[in-house]
């Protein structure tokens, strides 16, 4: 600051720093609130938000949009501005957060929140509140508990701790399978997760991937769509951990980023591990879209798989090693399926390596997926568990068995008699002694395979049906349920999470934290298996067909089909859609199923309203589709006004000698394919009013 | 004189055959009455389109074109359903004919909502007047009077539930002027009517072999 308590020209030229550092601060300043969010009636909620104001002397004051706030208080801690609130009516709020500096303009940032009721909502209403209000206060703690919290805006990167990288890879795909995806150009991202959260954690793992020379395999070439192709080539890969799976959980938000034209930054990544030192510009992750380096990535994984022996095809931690690795295989199954999801090229001898050799080494008749590939089917052996028939299910998901395929129906049996106990064979359980719920491995394992396959119950998870269409024993809501239940101190400013260890451990042996057991939890939450559709797709031309016109009556049927696919046009398998019909006769009628192989899933419904149009619309989380029609015809309504009266005789009477257009001509009332007396006949006694009124 | 007025009889009996073989596989027919007229410039002409039945059968809407020479006579009024054996007039919204335009007829009526098979099978029996036409004389000539419905997914009537009923038409004529003071001509037959006069003169032949 500049001492104004000068001679007159001093004073001029303080004067004129003093309104470049005024102009300064309020070009760089940004304050954010959290996003969009649920709230419950008479809960204590966090409310939170940040600022890049500096703390010292600056004021904040909530206002939490229903006549109550907080402040000006003093501004402690700008990267996590929070208060507790509790909202006694239900109804949509304005939430606004005020921050004023010791000197210049406040900062304000607003965001709606819906507050509910829950004694008018219906049971299943309200557990879909809850879950939100679980999903939200997850994604609250993972923005608390991240390293380089309180630098947000000067630290280009930050990372949730445990196994540094893979972690952030992982939380990052957990807020980009919530829709937190990146502009798929350079622009700067909008909003306080997107901007602050994913774009730094993304850093992270950009920061630490290394290059690798690539040379042809056994098996093919691994260089596929590089500039630097054939092998050998240089490779992309994460090597601070274990790169067999490593560099498959960085690959995996690369995937889910909806940014594969977005640069990345050198501005922000300087020291990146793969670039400078003599390193082949190729290989260096600066002035690459995400798109090639996920190529990169992906190659190096193809030239990582083992080449021969019990295991070809597989992955273990170290590139062409000599095993498969039923742990390290499941992430690599998630890499590849994100992968070919964001339309990426996987090298052609990948899938038929792993489907042809690690796969069958590993799988035993009882569904079973061995830890060591041991090429002995028999039950029981290779140390199964759980988690390893999900990832077999992945597996065979990768290698394109069909869904009747009789493995996938044993490894489907083998976790559904294993839903609910720790015991029944299975080795390796998470550190807290868990296998399934409570197990992150575990639940995320069952999770992605069950979803890829469409499988939504299973006998043995013993959960009763509801609250709404819910039915008994569907695998996803019960660990929904034991999400939702088990989270420590949700409304608590610091909580939000699900335990370094209790409840929830994150595997065997990797390093428990509760940010990593909220990563998972939240990928479980999620909408989606694999990787979010492009929205402007699925938005724009999601859900078909765009109008159809059926015979009204309850014997009527209609389908309308969804189509989740990101912007290459490559089909989103593992995406739960939820279809409502938002309006006309059959309003309120709704239905979910989770997209196939081929991206789709339908939603057939019956008419159960009578004539009228009803239009209908696809959600896969939040992200929802275009909205269709469907007009359910009444026979003789031949202006289509839902009634038979007069006016439609005379269209009939004025159409006498016709042929009629259509099987679903109104006007055709008997249905006989002529347009004639019989038919006024016909449509007069049908009449909607007395005496054929209008 | 007798072979002719026998002549006459056989004819007669092959019109009633083609009637009765026409009722047997389309039984309702509509037809004109008089089938044929004489008539002078200036006077009024009265037509009955009627409907004859088949058992069971009963009408519940009718769409006709009754075609016309408008040289030799012009359109002056008509009613549908006079003897109300439908129920047109009381409904108040069965009548949607219209009416006439240049040589045409055009009526489309329907019967009253409330009256369902049984109700129309008591008033109609085996058959009723569907409407009365009247025309004035305005031109010398013959004009034939052809009964039609609209192409190509017409119908001529439909029975109480609104399905088809099938329908034969036997179509008439009016002649006007000085010359048309002998026999009135034989109206056009229907095809079927054809059988019937082949029949009739095989057994006019039958009678003359047994003479023989």
């Amino acid at each position: 600051m500049i001492n104004l308590i000068r001679h007159r020209r001093g004073a001029r030229h303080g004067v004129l720093a003093l309104v470049l550092l005024l102009t300064a601060s309020a070009a760089s300043a940004e304050t954010l609130l959290m996003p969009k969010r649920d709230y419950l009636m008479g809960a204590s909620e966090v409310v939170w938000g940040i600022t890049t104001l500096a703390n010292a002397g600056s004021t904040y004051t909530i206002d939490f949009g229903d006549g109550s706030s907080v402040g000006p208080l003093a501004l402690a801690d700008r990267s996590y501005i929070n208060a507790n609130h509790t909202y006694t009516s239900a109804g949509v709020f304005t939430v606004t957060l005020t921050v004023t500096p010791a000197v210049g303009p406040a900062e304000v940032a607003t965001v709606q929140v819906q507050v509910f009721d829950s004694s008018v909502l219906s049971a299943e209403d309200l557990r879909n509140l809850n879950k939100n209000r679980a999903i939200h206060n997850g994604f609250r703690y993972l923005w608390f508990s991240q390293a380089n919290r309180t630098n947000f805006d000067t630290v280009h990167v930050t990372n949730w701790f445990g196994h540094t990288n893979s972690y952030a890879a992982l939380t990052v795909l957990a807020l980009m399978n919530h829709g937190f995806t990146l502009p798929n150009d350079n622009s700067v991202p909008v909003g306080l997760l997107q901007k602050y959260l994913v774009r730094r954690g993304l850093n992270q793992v950009l920061t630490n991937l290394r290059q690798l020379t690539l040379t042809a395999q056994p098996a093919g070439d691994p260089c596929v769509n590089v500039s630097d192709a054939p092998a050998p080539c240089q490779g992309i890969y994460e090597a601070t951990e274990n790169p067999g799976y490593s560099t498959a959980v960085a690959i995996a938000p690369f995937a889910a980023s909806g940014a594969l034209n977005r640069l990345v930054n050198a501005a922000e990544i300087p020291t990146a591990a793969s670039c400078g030192g003599g390193q082949a510009a190729e290989g260096c992750v600066h002035g690459k879209t995400f798109g090639e380096v996920l190529q990169r990535l992906v190659n190096a994984l193809a030239f990582g798989q083992q080449d021969a022996g019990v295991g070809r095809g597989g992955w273990i931690y170290q590139f062409n090693s000599s095993q498969s690795d039923g742990s390290t295989v499941g992430w690599d199954m998630l890499a590849l399926l994100d992968a070919s999801a964001a339309g990426t090229t996987i090298p052609a001898f990948v899938q038929g390596e792993f489907g042809n050799f690690a796969l069958p080494q590993g799988l035993n008749t009882d569904g079973s997926f061995d830890y060591r590939a041991d090429n002995n089917p028999a039950p029981g052996t290779g140390n199964p568990n759980l988690a390893k028939a999900g990832i077999a299910l992945q597996g065979l998901f990768f290698a394109g068995a069909a869904s009747n395929d009789p493995r996938v129906a044993a490894s489907a049996q083998y976790i559904s008699d294993r839903w609910n106990s720790t015991a029944l064979g299975q080795q390796f359980h998470c550190n807290n002694g868990t296998i399934n719920k409570g197990c992150a491995y575990g639940m995320f394992n069952a999770f992605k395979g069950l979803k890829l396959y469409g499988i939504p119950t299973l006998p043995g998870v013993g959960r009763p049906a509801g609250p709404g269409a819910i039915p008994a024993n569907d695998w996803h809501a019960d660990l929904e349920d034991w999400l939702v239940a088990n989270q420590v101190t949700p409304t608590n400013s610091t909580g939000g999470h699900w335990g370094a260890g209790n409840p929830m451990s994150f595997s065997c042996c990797g390093a428990a934290t509760a940010q990593i057991s909220t990563a998972i939890a939240e990928l479980i939450l999620a909408p989606v298996a694999l990787v979010q559709p492009d929205p402007g797709l699925f938005s724009s031309v999601g859900l078909a067909p765009a109008t159809a016109t059926n015979p009204a009556g309850a014997g009527s049927s209609h389908t309308v089909t969804a189509t989740a696919t990101t912007s290459g046009g490559q089909p989103v398998p593992g995406a739960t859609v939820v279809f409502k019909v938002l309006s006309g006769p059959n309003t309120g009628q709704q239905g979910q199923s989770v997209t196939n192989a081929q991206g789709q899933a339908t939603f057939t419904y019956n008419d159960a309203g009578g004539a009228g149009t009803d239009t209908i619309q696809a959600f896969i989380g939040t992200l929802g589709s275009n909205q269709v029609t469907k007009t359910w015809l009444l026979k003789c309504d031949a202006d289509v006004d839902n009634d038979v009266d007069t006016a439609d005789l005379l269209i009939i009477r004025n159409a006498n000698g016709q042929t009629a257009s259509s099987a679903l001509d109104p006007r055709d009332g008997n249905s006989d394919g002529n347009i004639n007396i019989a038919d006024a006949r016909y449509c007069q006694l049908r009449c909607t009013r007395p005496s054929c009124a209008q | 004189m007798k072979s002719m007025k026998r002549v006459m009889r056989v004819l007669a009996m092959a019109i009633m055959a083609a009637t009765l073989l026409v009722g047997s596989s389309e039984a309702a027919v509509i037809s004109i009455s008089p089938a044929s007229q004489n008539s002078t410039i200036g006077n009024t002409v009265n037509v009955d389109i009627l409907v004859s039945l088949g058992l069971g059968e009963v009408v519940g809407g009718v769409s006709l074109f009754l075609g016309f020479n408008p040289a030799i006579l012009t359109g002056a009024s008509y009613t549908v359903d006079p003897d109300s054996k439908m129920g047109t007039a009381a409904c108040g919204f069965c009548d949607f004919s219209g009416g006439f335009s240049g040589g045409s007829l055009d009526l489309f009526f329907l019967a009253d909502a409330a009256l369902n098979q049984a109700a129309l099978g008591a008033l109609q029996g085996g058959g009723f007047r569907l409407a009365t036409v009247s025309f004035t004389a305005t031109g010398n000539g013959t004009t034939p009077l052809t009964l039609s419905f609209a192409q190509p997914g017409g119908a001529f009537l439909s029975d109480a539930n609104g399905n088809v009923l099938p329908a034969s038409a036997v179509n008439g004529s009016v002649c006007v002027g000085p010359g048309c003071g002998g026999p009135a001509p034989v109206p056009e037959p229907g095809t079927l009517v054809l059988l019937g006069m082949g029949l009739a003169i095989a057994g006019l032949r039958h009678r003359r072999q047994m003479r023989g």
